[in-house]
Formats: structure tokens, sequence, C-alpha cells
């Protein structure tokens, strides 16, 4: 809301104050100030009289004598505008003149001396949808009212203005209305406004029929006007509405939205002699189309409010008038509409047909419903004023409106308990009191308020609490910690999980933040653990955040692909994140590594493998006390064409699929637009692992005997896994054997299908040092089952 | 040659050998059965008693010198020698350290984080909402009902008529009262939320909140204001200081905005502040007792205060970034930046 420092300054005296300090003082009682800006910037301007003024030869410039009085004396200038000319007056910038493109310097131009310039109304700094078409090729033309050598001529022009920028709270519609800015700041410095003087017309006798058939239209009042001539608004009322960010089109428009600016209340003009009957009716179960006043078509809804006659539309009430029934520069005789709209309604037909006007604004927000009569008068003065009237009605209304008080029993013990405060209750009153609260019935520490009409956010004692701390500020509220009941807080186990995993991750991984909403083509990617459609938006801003996201993966290839297009190579990354699929809510881990892992910057590196990969798993598994046993990976069996299918795994716990891990296809690769590096991807559930339950760990004792090793090469089938063969040698060695783990795998083209596997094995007795024979009768058995299994030692 | 003599010859040797060849040398010379000295022991069989006595002490007292001469020669050498051999067993200190050094992270993990440890510190616990909501959760039961101008204010993602994303991590208060049966609560609620913003340098269509929430008995607007100032100086540190401003959410009543002084210029007033000596960080209140009724309180009974902080505006307070979507890019180079804990 754009808010006019002079027109303020004509209902409350604000001349001991700069605007910077009013918009503090406003900020600081919740009325937040974004800006505080001049309307014009312009300084050093004068009005000059164009004494002659002829064309400099093969140029469009004039070179001019200006009169710019006794002061400035007659000065040339050169002015390219095509309509200067002898006998104009106009503005003319001074050399030293700060203007929005520039300081005006003395020129030489085409050999002649140019002390200053002409000025148009654009280049003072107004906006362009106030300027007209004049303004808009040459420079401003002023009216012969002007005085030659007035240096005020911003002040007269109505330029002088500051104006607030207010940033307004949902609660506070009370101040789309600039007499009830005035109202607030009185309030917060403690001054008092100046009435809003209404001189009550009461207005002859009409026929003029008013009703309303909805609900959400409990009040409709209008008065005829007959006799009046439309034109060009007086610059009072142009410049106020300028200065509010509004485009003055005629007086009686203008005179609406002026009428509109002060009050918070919407007014609607229109053309008597264009209603097809002598009534207004708001309806709100018609289906129709309308033509609205800015030519557009809008279809009209069941629903919808509109103000009729003889069953027509004449008004999307409360957002716009008709292209038919309003005024125009051909009328005469005016109904004023002054009612109250239902904002949910208004808010409903606007939100839909995508039009939002100042008075659908208004009532979207909640109007003063205590104030029409006022309004309608307030119009009624103006009208009489600036556009004449030969005859001016009686106020004919509906109402079904409840005149009703909002009273609120309030208790000052109770607002400094909210408060941390301890003020007396004269305090507390007094300062309710400067908001315009009534404060009657005071009984010891308990009262009642009774809230000012314009004040409709008001409906409790917490209200109360906070139109007194705001008012006196935060200074006496009591700063200190809650007290509070035997509850203690800490992380629940399945948070102490996370934690303990991301400082694993942390290690070596970089934790990346990604977009929850992804787009179609995405939500179908590396679905393995989430079958289920996934999430759609019915109202997505675009197409590439339309759906919940079912998987992590997408969202990290996408990041691993920006990075590989970034330069930079070498890297892995994690996230962990909720994946809402299915009205269900489960933790995911998704982890991705390209390039090398760079175990000592580029001295010592490795490329980054599938075993990678399940060093991340298996880690997790042993911080999540989770023993190998319990959770099985299996080869690649879901098939698609996302990951290698000889180079990945699914997770399992037992049936349950949980998690994958592999190489990613090579047909992936474009998709993503990843060039020339391999990626590794890992998503697994990690819901399904906090809900495990697991065993505590006990101390076992530490053997004091010596352990025996002795290292196997043996030959196999390429196929037969590290695992059968460990598994293998346990078995078949018995209790004796304390580990089992590979050392070394070596395969070439001389070993055809066979490759040779290297074991070193630990061997221990609990109870005793183990004898050499012990050792190798334990030995001899197991390469005995291997041979079975024909695995040979080398 | 005499005694003396003999004896210095041998020290002098001993102090001129190079390396244990020449000691070994020097040993055989004069230390061993044939050695002069050793001949000279021999020799004392043809002296008296008196003389033996006298003249085997000195021999024994110049062989003892020249082995302890010798003894610590050795030693000497041995040790120069290992001292030869670990210096050309030097390396380059400087070349870099094996990878377990911390990486870097997003800062919105760190922001919320070090938020989290603040407040589990003043003894809340976390509690975890969803991303998808229902509007009754989302809305209704924190005071937006259908049509409330405050849904304007918070352009929602649907998926349907009932489901949405939460626009902000309100709805855990509701949750967190629900699972606290009327009792006392006191939670802090991470988590992502959605509006229907277009992404430019400071929207984004998805950020992070920190929702707190404290439920008791006489719980006052000074609580809320300790609380806060407490956890903005563990934060930003001890020097800065907050100030609250009268605000409005439905959820709340009184509402304030609570803002930090600017660290820059300490609240007189600069260009990073625009002048006003503060920057805001959060909003928070009273919680409207109409929330208390809707979720089973009697608010005669209960109050407790609210608040909601913005972890990408804290993140850009905090270490100064100057672009919402920065924390959605995840370049490296960017994460690089933030290895601190």
């Amino acid at each position: 809301m754009l808010v006019s420092y002079n027109w303020l300054n004509e209902y409350i005296d604000l001349s001991d104050l700069t605007p910077t300090e009013v918009a503090k003082r406003l900020t600081a009682g919740g009325v937040e100030v974004e800006t505080v800006t001049k309307l014009s910037k312009a300084t050093n301007l004068v009005v000059g009289y164009v004494k002659e003024c002829d064309l400099v030869k093969d140029t469009h410039l004039s070179l001019c004598q200006i009169d710019l009085g006794p002061k400035h004396g007659v000065k040339q200038i050169i002015c390219g505008a095509p309509n200067v000319r002898k006998g104009l007056k106009v503005i003319v910038a001074l050399p030293g003149a700060s203007l929005p493109g520039g300081e005006i310097k003395v020129a030489k131009i085409h050999g002649y001396d140019s002390n200053g310039m002409c000025c148009s109304l654009l280049e003072l700094g107004v906006d362009v949808k106030y300027v007209d078409q004049i303004d808009l090729t040459g420079i401003h033309e002023l009216s012969d009212e002007f005085k030659v050598g007035d240096e005020d001529v911003l002040k007269h022009l109505g330029l002088d203005d500051t104006i607030l920028n207010l940033k307004l709270l949902a609660n506070r519609p009370d101040l789309l209305s600039l007499y009830n800015v005035a109202k607030e700041l009185a309030t917060l410095l403690n001054k008092k406004v100046k009435p809003l003087k209404v001189n009550t017309i009461k207005g002859d006798k009409t026929d003029f029929v008013v009703k309303s058939e909805s609900d959400k239209c409990p009040q409709f009042s209008a008065r005829v006007i007959k006799g009046i001539t439309v034109k060009d608004s007086p610059i009072e009322i142009r410049k106020h509405l300028i200065a509010m960010g509004v485009r003055p089109i005629n007086n009686i428009v203008d005179i609406g939205n002026y009428v509109m600016l002060l009050t918070g209340q919407p007014l609607h003009m229109y053309d008597l002699d264009k209603l097809p009957k002598n009534e207004l009716i708001v309806k709100d179960d018609i289906e129709t189309s309308f033509k609205a006043l800015d030519d557009n078509t809008y279809p009209i809804r069941k629903g919808d409010l509109v103000v009729t006659s003889d069953n027509h539309p004449m008004c999307l009430a409360g957002i716009m008038g008709g292209s038919e029934s309003s005024d125009s520069t051909t009328t005469k005789n005016i109904v004023i509409e002054v009612a109250n709209f239902n904002g949910a309604t208004i808010r409903r037909t606007s939100t839909y047909l995508n039009l939002i006007s100042e008075s659908s604004i208004r009532y979207t927000h909640g109007i003063n419903d205590q104030q029409y009569v006022d309004v309608i008068n307030l119009a009624t003065n103006l009208v009489k004023q600036y556009c004449g009237a030969s005859s001016i009605s009686e106020i004919v209304t509906y109402d079904k409106l409840k005149h009703q008080p909002n009273k609120i029993k309030a208790d000052a013990k109770k607002i400094n308990e909210i408060l941390g405060t301890n003020y007396p209750i004269s305090k507390i009153t007094n300062t309710l009191k400067r908001a315009y609260f009534k404060i009657s019935d005071i009984k010891g520490s308990k009262f009642t308020a009774t809230a000012p009409v314009h004040r409709i956010d008001i409906d409790g004692v917490n209200d109360l609490a906070e139109e007194v701390v705001r008012i006196l500020g935060y200074q006496d509220v009591k700063s200190e910690l809650p007290t509070i009941a035997n509850i203690v807080g800490a992380l629940n186990d399945k948070q102490h999980k996370e934690r303990t995993i991301k400082h694993l991750l942390d290690a070596t991984l970089y934790q990346v933040l990604t977009y929850v909403l992804v787009n179609e083509k995405r939500s179908k990617e590396f679905t393995y653990l989430n079958q289920a459609t996934p999430y759609k938006l019915i109202n997505p801003m675009t197409d590439d955040h339309a759906y919940v996201r079912p998987s992590l993966v997408p969202s990290l290839l996408d990041v691993v692909s920006y990075n590989l297009a970034h330069q930079n190579k070498d890297f892995g990354i994690y996230e962990i994140s909720d994946i809402n699929v299915n009205e269900k809510k489960e933790s995911y881990l998704a982890i991705a590594l390209t390039g090398d892992e760079k175990l000592q910057g580029e001295l010592h590196k490795a490329s980054y493998s599938f075993y990678s990969l399940k060093g991340y798993l298996e880690s997790i598994m042993a911080l999540l006390g989770i023993s190998k046993n319990r959770y099985q990976l299996r080869e690649w069996n879901l098939g698609g064409e996302e990951l290698h299918p000889g180079r990945s795994a699914t997770i399992n716990l037992g049936r349950e699929l949980i998690g994958y891990l592999g190489e990613l296809h090579p047909s992936v690769y474009q998709t993503y637009g990843i060039k020339n590096n391999k990626v590794y991807v890992l998503e697994l559930n990690l819901s399904a692992l906090y809900n495990l339950a697991t065993g505590a760990e006990k101390f076992k004792t530490i053997s004091r005997f010596p352990v025996v090793t002795r290292d196997l090469a043996l030959m196999m089938n390429e196929d037969v896994k590290s695992d059968q063969v460990i598994n293998l040698i346990k078995r078949s060695g018995g209790s004796l054997i304390k580990s089992v783990e590979v050392f070394d795998v070596y395969k070439d083209e001389t070993m055809a299908n066979q490759k040779s596997v290297a074991v070193k094995i630990v061997l221990a007795k609990d109870d005793a040092t183990l004898k050499d024979e012990e050792t190798n009768a334990t030995i001899e058995k197991i390469k005995a089952a291997l041979l079975k299994e024909n695995i040979t030692i080398r | 040659m005499d005694l003396e003599e003999l004896k210095k010859k041998a020290l002098d040797a001993i102090k001129e050998a190079k390396d244990e060849l020449d000691l070994t040398n020097i040993r055989n010379r004069f230390l061993s059965k044939k050695s002069e000295i050793n001949q000279k022991l021999g020799g004392l069989k043809d002296l008296n008693e008196a003389e033996r006595k006298t003249y085997g002490q000195a021999i024994n007292e110049a062989r003892g010198a020249i082995t302890n001469a010798f003894n610590k020669k050795f030693q000497d050498l041995k040790a120069y020698n290992l001292n030869l051999k670990l210096k050309r067993e030097k390396i380059d200190i400087t070349l870099p350290g094996a990878s377990h050094h911390l990486l870097g992270t997003n800062p919105i993990y760190l922001v919320e984080n070090e938020i989290i440890h603040i407040f589990l510190g003043m003894g809340y616990s976390v509690y975890e909402g969803s991303d998808v909501e229902t509007d009754h959760f989302n809305f209704e039961l924190m005071n937006i009902p259908q049509d409330h101008p405050a849904r304007e204010m918070q352009d929602t993602f649907y998926i349907n008529n009932s489901l949405l994303l939460r626009t902000h991590t309100s709805p855990a208060q509701a949750h967190a009262m629900a699972e606290a049966h009327g009792g006392p609560v006191r939670i802090i609620c991470p988590g992502k939320c959605f509006r229907r913003d277009d992404d430019d340098l400071i929207h984004s269509h998805q950020f992070k909140q920190i929702e707190g929430l404290l439920i008791d008995k006489k719980i006052n607007l000074g609580n809320l204001e300790k609380t806060l100032e407490t956890f903005v100086k563990k934060l930003f540190g001890e020097k800065r200081e907050i100030r609250m401003r009268s605000s409005y959410f439905p959820f709340t009543e009184p509402s304030v905005e609570v803002d930090v002084s600017c660290d820059k210029c300490g609240g007189k007033g600069c260009p990073v502040c625009k002048g006003s000596g503060y920057l805001e960080i959060l909003g928070a209140g009273i919680v409207n007792p109409r929330v208390l009724e809707l979720n089973g309180y009697d608010p005669n009974e209960y109050s407790g205060f609210a608040f909601g902080i913005g972890l990408e505006r804290v993140a850009i307070l905090k270490y100064g970034v100057d672009d919402i979507r920065r924390f959605y890019t995840n370049d490296i180079r960017f994460l690089n930046e933030f290895k601190r804990r």
C-alpha cells in the first residue's frame, strides 16, 4: 500500500518528524514500511516563459530565449521537443539541477550556448503511467496559472510528495485506508488526528431500488446524482491519486478512487441512463458472461456476486464494473454504489478470473462495515464540488448487518501474564484508549474494551495484549527463560542413528540438498524401491517441479551432471531425505560416486567402484549393529536399463528389497548428459534399518593364545564367488578357523575360464596353543573339501 | 714405549678413528692379547712385588682408560651413523595428507545442525513432520480456515483437495500437541517447506524451516524473548542483540518479528541492514488461544510460544551467500567453502 505523506499531513500534524522517522515508528509498531521515496527527485526547477523560439537550421532543435523571472533573468536554451513554441510556460531545469537522468550542465549545442533544459514530467521522474501523450513525446505544457520564476513548481504540480510503501499484514486491512493510517500514527505517536469532516446530505426522495438476493452481500446502498459534467479532476485530487499509485481517469472515477483510498471502502459509479431499469440488485446465482471495464469478457459462474439491473449484469461485484454501464465522458446522471461484499466470495471469483483490483483487494481482506453512510456523503460532497449536480437523491439502502459493538471482557492480570509485564490497569486502559478502544466497567483488574469499528481484527484478550505491547514497546517485557515441567529433550533412537550415519559419510562424501519436486521423466526413473505412482501436483509452477520424487537417485545424478559440466571431477555425494509415496513417509539414503577417490590428493588415488559403494553399505550396517548375516546382497535381477546388470546388486532383508547399488547402465549416461565418466549409485531405505531390533554388544574374553596364519593360492572356475570359497573353508576347517580373507584375485588370458584367488586363513584355539599337527590336519581337511568343488591348490 | 706414551698414542688414535673399521683396527692394536699393553702386563712377572703392584695398577688404569675411550667412541660413531641414516630417510612433509579429512557440506545442514544442537541443550526434543501434509493440519488446526487471507500469503502446492506440500513447519505443532494429550510440549521441528514461488535470487519454491513450540502453564512473551535471545547469541555470537517487532501470524497472538542486530554496523545502520541496524531472522509469538483450543488444550490453563526460523535466511546472514539457488545447485566448489562444523 502506497501512502502519500502530504495527504497524511492533512489529517495529522507530522511537522516535528521526518518521513524516515515516521517510517521507523510505524515499522516498530508492526506496520512495516518497506521504502520511503520521493515522488520526484528533481531539484533546481523554475517556471519559464518562452519569449522567442526559432528553429536551428537543418535540425529539429529550437533556439529559445526563456524568461525565468527576475531572479534568473532571460536564458538561452536549446530545446529538442516538437511542442516548444513562443508563448508557452515550461518547466526549466537550471544548470546544476539533479534529474533522474543525470545532472544538467551548461552546454554548447550546434554552436549555441544552452543554459538549462525544458522538461517533460517523465524527465522529472514521474511514472510513465501518469503522464499523457504530450509529455511522452515533448515537454510539459504548464497552465497559465503558473507564475514565471516560480521555484516551487514541483509543489504546485503536486509532485513534491514522499511515498511510504507499507507492507501490510493480513490482520490489518483497516490500513488500506489513508485516514486509518493517520489514526494508526496518532496511536503510535500519541497524537490526535483531525476529524474527517462529513457534510451529511439528506437528498430528495427517489424511486431507485436496491436489493440483495445473496447472503454474501448483507448491505448495499446507492444514491442517484443528476446533472453532472465529466471532465479531468482538479490537481488536488489528481496529485493524491498519483502519489498513491492510482491513475487519474476523470472526475467521477477519480472521486470514487479518492474516497476509497481515504476510507478503505470501495465505491462504484454507474451511468444511470445506461441501466436498463431503475434498480440495482445483487445476485449470486446467474451464469453468463460479462464484459468488464478492461474490455475483457469474463465468465460468471454460480456463486459469483454480480450487481444486476433488470437481470443483466452491470458490475462484477467488488471487482470491476461493466464496460456498458460505467460512466463515460458523456455521462450526465450517476448512481453511487457503496456495498459490503463477502471477502471470501470476492477472493474466490477474483482468483478464478485472475482479476485483481484495488476494490477486490479491500473486500478480500475485509472492510469496515459501519461507515457506508459517511462514505456516500463524502463522495457526494466531492461530486457536488467538482462535477456539478442539479439533483441529489436520498441514500437508498438494503442493510441486513448486525450493528453490534465488538466488546471484549478483559483482565489486566491476564494481559500482564501473556506479556510478562507488570503494568497497572490504568496504563493498560490508557494505552487501549490511544488505539481508539472504549473502556468501561472497570472493576479491580477487570474491564470491558469496545474495539473501534475499523479494527475488524480484534477478537480476544490476546489481541488487546498485542495492542498494548506494540504501542508501548517491548522494553518492559521481563526477559527470562521458562521454567518447565518435567520433560527432557534428546535425540530419539532414529535421529541418533541418522546423525551417526551422517558423521561417517561426511568424512568422505559431500552432503547435498536437492529439490523434492521433479519433472515427470525423473519421477519414473530409479523407482525400484517404490513402484507406486508418485504424487502429482494439481497446481505446479513449472513442469520441472510437478511430481513428488519417489527416488533420490535422479536428483543426485543431476547434481553429478551439473558438476561434471562445471569442471568438478572426482567426487562422491550423498543425501538423506524423506520419500513420500502412497501416504507413507520413509527416510532414504542415496550415494553417487564418480571418478577417483583421492586417497592422498593426486598422489594416490583409486577409481571409485562397486566396492566403494559396498564399503559404505557395510560401514553403515556395522554402525547400526546389523550383522552381515541379517542382510543379503543379491546379483541384479530387476532388469531395466538403468544399472549395469553385471555390476549391480540388490540389498535385501530376507524377502524385503531395501536398497540397491551398482554402476550405471551405459544407456543412462546420455539421459543425464554425463560423458566419459562412470558413475556408481546406491539407494537405501534407512527406515527399514532403523526399525530392526539389534542386540546389545557384550564383552568376550580376548584369547591369550597365539594365532597361526596360513596362505593358500587357489585356482577355480571364474564364476565361483569369493563368499562360496570362504564359507567352504570355514565349514570344512571347523572351530579352529578364526577368519578367512581374500588377499588377491588374479586372472589373465592364459587361464581360460579359470581364476586365481589367494586367501589368508587365521587359525587359533581358545583354550591352548595350537600345535603344528593340528594346523596341518585342518589345512589338509580344507584342501580336500576344496578339491571336491574343483578348487585346486596352486 | 713407555706406558704414558702408549696410552696417549692409543687415545689419539681412537679420537682420530673415522669409522668402525678404524676402531676395530685400533682395538686389535691396543687391546688384543698380543697388544703392547698386554705384553707389558705379561712382563709384570719379572718385577718385584712392590713394583709389580704399582706398575700393574698403572697398566690396568691405562688399559681402562683406552677401553672407556674406545667404548665411548664406538657409541658416538653408532649414533652418528644412525643419524646419517635417518637424515637420508627424510620426507617432504608438505605433500598432502591421506584423505580422512572432512569434506565441505551444504551450509543449510551446518546451520540446521547448529540450531538443533542449541535447542537440544535447552531441553527440546526433535519432532519430525512430513513434506506431504493434510489441509487440516497445515491450515485448519493452525487457525487458517478456508478463505482466510493468510492462505494467500502462502500459495500452496496441492496434490488433491486434502493433501498438499506443507507451506510451513507449523503443522508439526498440531501433531506434537495431539501426541502430548493436553500435556506440556517442548519441541523443535526441522523440515522442508514448499510455496508456489518462482525461483530467483531470494525466492525458492522449496526451503527449510525449524519450528519451535513450547507449551506449559504460564508461558509469556518474556520467556519467548529470552529463549530466542539465548539462541541468537549462541548462533551468531554474544555481541548480537535481538529486537521484537509486532507482526501477524494466524497461529500466534501477540505475534512478533524478531530481528538480530547487524554484525556489520552493530545496530547503527549501514547498507547491509538497509540503514535499520537490524536484520529479520524469524517470526514468533504467543500461541493463539484459538490454536490451543483447536488442538485440545484449555487456554485458561495452558499457554505457550512458537517460533519459525528460515534456514536459508540464517545461512545467508551467517555466511553472506548471495543467491538462495546456490543451496540447491550443490556446486562442489560451493560446498567446499563450508568445512567447519
